[in-house]
């Protein structure tokens, strides 16, 4: 098994036929009492002296010839990053300098910009600062400066690159409350080596972050929409992992209490920006669902959004929770897990048929997204509107794509293209009797 | 005489109609050419049977020449890894055709060591009899106060009546009294010879147990050879995942991961997708105290005992392993594990087939569930109504395993298994669930299609472990003739399946254990250091050992009527499903068939191996 796992690949671990049917081993539960280990940040700084606190501790790690650090930034937060910079230096006379070249899917030729810096002024600490490309760039900077020959395809959990040998700290200061890329070990990459470039996800233990500063100030002017978008993706984190049996006892505890804190304070914060209790709040919401799926894996939900997303442009977060409902409804019948999630939705549970503690799960998350203005279907979107007719033009590719994504592999329900197919059709209106129609069928 | 290595040179003749004893010499040409286990017994079972003898087997697999033959191999209670194993044969009553099964514990060991490396036992007895072998002498002595008894009292009273608590025995419970068609053997109180029904040809000739005490001396050829071999050989087992799995959580580490795959059986094969999440090795560990079990011998420990409180008492129950948990579980519509580790333990009792059973009663729950054959069914019925009976009824399953047992009301016919049920009650053929009489165990032919081939062409009908294909595609097994393909793909893999066959028959006439999947040149190495017999050094040769066996096992079911036709998937199981792992696979392996019978050397016409075939494996003189 180890041979296949380490194989020189040209294609990503999760699109090898022999990794995807020893996958399916790997997500029973006897497995997860034979191979779980726990991943997540070593330290984390949260509140509103966090940036501080981190300065601090950096400073005192940091010999004085060592003190220079990498930060990574799109052009539209340089703002924030001149802050961090300011800081680092004003405090701890802490050196740094600019990667701003980060664009969204990562595409590998920009990162390989940020490797080229690197080359040049040695960083000790790279730090990221911004939402999921920003620290997925960070994560890949580090990975091709110290192995820059490594084949990213041959790389899949459990894998370590043997990294750290020149820098010496990732870091990560997230400005939104979504991704939990602060917590996971994984980092998706607009593979431009192959033709066409593919988006690849690249999973490799060494890329969970060392340091993460959780400051809500960083947080404070996110639209409402980009609020609600993060939030939902937050949300289809958590309650997209629990529905795997893949789970553990550790991603569990992390993706109910995340469910719960944003059920609570995601309205709050979308409702006002300047609600730094919910802004803070959302914060930690985000993170633990990031540790809570990044050790277990995103559910279809993931798969489906990735594939509508990369198609039709919508936000992430948007998408993936647009697709939560069929994803819960699909696998439910195969697993009792979504009695949990029913419960946190104050659904009773006892002497009750699962279909209908289903059916009220799925009404009461549809009233919580409706409630914060997220669209409940394809056909609700705005941004961008996408019409009936070119979204079923592309319903053959969107399975496709969906089929091979690496969330698929993790599914508690088998599911392929046809499955794929069903759950993309009835998406469009995500009427409520075609959803359960999922788990009758 | 030559001298044998690695065996005791022996066999023992019972008869039990004349309870005389008959000793003779282990011919070392078969022991070359058969190894011993169930390869031996087949070659015994042949050269025992006339012409004759099959037109009356045919008739009466009970009748009084049918063999029931208990063995041991050159490498079982060697420090080979998982070796302490035997086989036990005989013409299945419940198939009426060549029907073997084997089983681990402790009693291999102590019939290792007996003095014999097989007992033959032919006959019938007048009255309830035990044999009795302690250091090579053997003795019939009366049971009549055992019978009726379940296998853990009759154990007890063995050990207390012989005033030793170091024999090791194999018995049979009411279900191989009450000729069950199913029953089986059990031995160390939770290991069962399951397979096949060899406990009711056991009831049959009244033979109760068997209890063996043995410390006769075995000469190896090259015992430290032997060690060194079983040492790196021990290292290569844990390299598959499953062993590991295997080690913490038993056979049920397979639930979760067969559910998704399509590969484990529900609602009487009709579905394959349920929730399994509280069916896992795992969630038995976290429901109730869960120890681990191992054979004599055996690094993994694939054994279970569940505490559990039954009627107010705490018990310590064996398993429930995989198999029986799918075909009380999902089968029957049932989610939980109480009532599986009842009807688990109740079986290791009076000693059934769990699969067999599981399966005969999922089909009455079929039956009736589909309104199929229901005033029929009606009529056997006592203290159940037949609105009683549906998926998911814990209660109803578990007195229909009583009436099994008791050959009461419906129970007498559920005792047939699903081919005779079938016929009884006057439904479609192809609703009952077998091959060649044998009920489909809990690896659905249509999640693999190369097990499916194993099932169609098995020796003995559709046996999981005659070939556990599923391991091969499911990596957790791989040979050097045997390689994992695409698990729907069978063409151009038909000597793939013949080879793992053949290889089967390696392991059960060696006798070890398969979840070892000890490669064949490690194989093949070991029994040249147990025997001295250079033949066995050779791995090729090996495989044309287990072919051979493969083809007289077949010769001795095609004298008792077996054609080509009864290499046959029924529609229940071959017609594909609307969801679930293996959904939109319908099996059609009429080419794939073909091709394996023009490989194997068989007439396509009769069934049988052709006479070039036997005459190359030297089964018959040309």
């Amino acid at each position: 098994m180890w041979k296949i796992l380490m194989s020189r690949r040209d294609v990503a671990w999760y699109e090898d036929e022999s990794i995807k049917s020893l996958y399916i081993k790997a997500i029973s539960n006897a497995w997860r009492g034979y191979h779980a280990p726990i991943i997540s940040p070593k330290t984390t700084f949260v509140g509103t002296n966090s940036l501080n606190d981190f300065t601090n501790h950096l400073g005192a790690y940091l010999p004085d010839d060592e003190k220079r650090v990498l930060i990574v930034v799109d052009k539209d937060l340089r703002r924030f990053g001149e802050k961090v910079a300011g800081t680092l230096k004003s405090l701890r006379n802490i050196d740094s300098r600019f990667f701003d070249n980060v664009l969204p899917d990562v595409p590998r030729d920009t990162v390989m910009e940020g490797v080229k810096i690197c080359e040049e002024y040695d960083p000790k600490v790279i730090l990221s600062l911004g939402g999921g490309s920003a620290m997925d760039t960070a994560k890949l900077i580090l990975l091709f400066y110290e192995k820059p020959n490594i084949n990213i395809n041959s790389m899949n959990a459990p894998y370590f690159a043997g990294l750290r040998q020149k820098v010496k700290m990732l870091a990560a200061i997230p400005t939104t409350s979504g991704t939990g890329a602060e917590t996971t070990f994984i980092s998706v990459v607009t593979d431009t080596d192959r033709d066409p470039p593919k988006k690849t996800e690249v999973v490799l233990y060494e890329f969970c972050p060392d340091f993460v500063v959780l400051d809500p100030e960083f947080t404070k002017t996110m639209p409402p929409y980009l609020t609600m978008g993060t939030g939902i993706d937050a949300l289809a984190h958590s309650m997209g992992s629990y529905m795997l049996v893949m789970s553990t006892l550790y991603s569990d505890m992390h993706n109910l209490k995340a469910i719960e804190l944003i059920l609570k304070y995601l309205p709050r914060a979308v409702k006002r920006g300047n609600d730094m209790e919910a802004r803070e709040k959302m914060q930690m919401a985000a993170y633990i669902a990031g540790i809570g799926f990044g050790n277990v894996s995103g559910g279809i939900e993931h798969a489906l959004g990735h594939s509508f997303g990369a198609l039709f442009h919508v936000h992430h977060g948007v998408c993936v929770g647009i697709f939560l409902y069929a994803s819960i409804a699909y696998q439910a019948k195969v697993t009792n897990r979504f009695f949990d999630l029913a419960k946190i939705f104050e659904i009773k549970i006892k002497d009750r048929e699962r279909d209908e503690i289903l059916k009220e799960l799925l009404v009461k998350l549809r009233n919580f997204m409706g409630g914060i203005n997220c669209p409940l279907s394809i056909q609700d979107l705005e941004k961008p509107k996408v019409s009936r007719e070119n979204y079923m033009a592309k319903m053959d590719q969107m399975a496709e794509f969906a089929f091979n994504d690496y969330c698929t592999l993790a599914s508690t329900r088998s599911i392929k293209r046809p499955q794929y197919r069903k759950i993309l059709e009835i998406t469009y209106e995500n009427k409520l009797e075609d959803i359960m129609d999922l788990y009758y069928m | 005489m030559v001298k044998l290595y690695g065996y005791n040179g022996k066999i023992a003749y019972i008869d039990m109609s004349s309870l005389s004893i008959e000793v003779k010499d282990l011919d070392p040409k078969i022991a070359e050419n058969y190894v011993g286990g169930v390869g031996l017994s087949a070659k015994l079972t042949y050269d025992l049977l006339s012409e004759e003898d099959y037109n009356i087997l045919k008739q009466d697999p009970y009748s009084l020449i049918n063999p029931l033959i208990f063995a041991a191999g050159p490498l079982t209670g060697t420090a080979t890894p998982s070796s302490s194993r035997y086989s036990v044969t005989g013409i299945s009553p419940l198939t009426g055709i060549w029907g073997e099964s084997t089983s681990g514990g402790f009693f291999p060991i102590a019939l290792k060591r007996s003095g014999y490396d097989a007992i033959v036992i032919t006959g019938e007895a007048e009255k309830p009899k035990i044999i009795v072998i302690s250091d090579a002498e053997i003795d019939i002595k009366d049971a009549e106060d055992l019978w009726g008894k379940n296998t853990r009292e009759t154990v007890s009273d063995i050990k207390k009546r012989l005033n030793d608590d170091k024999f090791r025995i194999a018995c049979i419970g009411k279900a191989g009294e009450n000729l069950v068609k199913y029953a089986a053997i059990i031995n160390d109180e939770g290991r069962a010879a399951g397979r096949c029904g060899l406990g009711a040809l056991m009831g049959k000739k009244k033979l109760k147990a068997i209890a063996i005490k043995g410390s006769q001396p075995i000469e190896y050829s090259d015992r430290e050879e032997l060690i060194d071999i079983a040492k790196s050989t021990l290292k290569n087992i844990f390299i598959p995942f499953a062993t590991n799995l295997f080690a913490h959580y038993g056979t049920l580490i397979y639930t979760d991961m067969g559910m998704v795959l399509g590969d484990v059986p529900a609602n009487y094969f009709t579905n394959t997708e349920f929730v399994a999440e509280d069916l896992t090795g795992r969630a038995l560990k976290e429901q109730f105290v869960v120890l681990k079990y191992a054979c004599a011998g055996c690094a993994i420990g694939c054994g279970r005992k569940t505490l559990i409180e039954i009627d107010g008492k705490d018990f310590e129950v064996d398993g429930p392993e995989y198999e029986t948990t799918a075909a009380y579980g999902p089968m029957c519509g049932i989610l939980n594990f109480k009532p599986i580790i009842k009807a688990n333990h109740i079986c290791n009792l009076e000693g059934v087939d769990t699969i067999s059973s599981g399966v005969s009663i999922s089909f009455l729950i079929y039956l009736v569930e589909n309104n199929t054959a229901t005033d029929e069914i009606s009529k056997y019925l006592t203290d159940i109504n037949l609105e009683e009976i549906h998926w998911g009824n814990e209660e109803i399953v578990l007195k229909l395993l009583d009436q099994i047992i008791r050959r009461q009301g419906i129970g007498d016919i559920l005792a047939e298994g699903v081919r005779k049920i079938a016929e009884k009650l006057g439904v479609d053929p192809n609703l009952a669930a077998h091959v060649k009489g044998l009920e489909v165990p809990m690896h659905d032919p249509r999640a693999y299609l190369c097990q499916a081939l194993t099932y169609m062409t098995g020796c003995t009908g559709a046996n999981h472990n005659k070939g556990d294909f599923y391991n091969i595609d499911g990596d957790a097994a791989s040979y050097t003739r045997i390689k994992k393909r695409d698990r729907f793909t069978v063409n151009k893999r038909e000597k793939a399946v013949m080879s793992y066959q053949d290889l089967t028959n390696i392991y059960d006439s060696s006798v070890i254990c398969n979840f070892t999947h000890i490669n064949d040149a490690a194989l093949a190495r070991l029994l040249k250091a147990s025997t001295g017999i250079s033949s066995f050094g050779n791995s090729a040769n090996l495989f044309k050992i287990g072919e051979r066996a493969t083809n007289l096992k077949r010769l001795i079911s095609c004298k008792l009527g077996i054609t080509r036709k009864d290499d046959y998937l029924p529609k229940i199981v071959s017609k594909a499903l609307d969801t679930g792992g293996a959904a939109g696979i319908a099996i059609d392996l009429e080419e794939n068939l073909k091709t394996y019978y023009e490989k194997r050397g068989w007439d396509w016409e009769t069934g049988y191996p052709t006479k070039e075939t036997l005459e190359k494996l030297d089964i018959i003189k040309s």
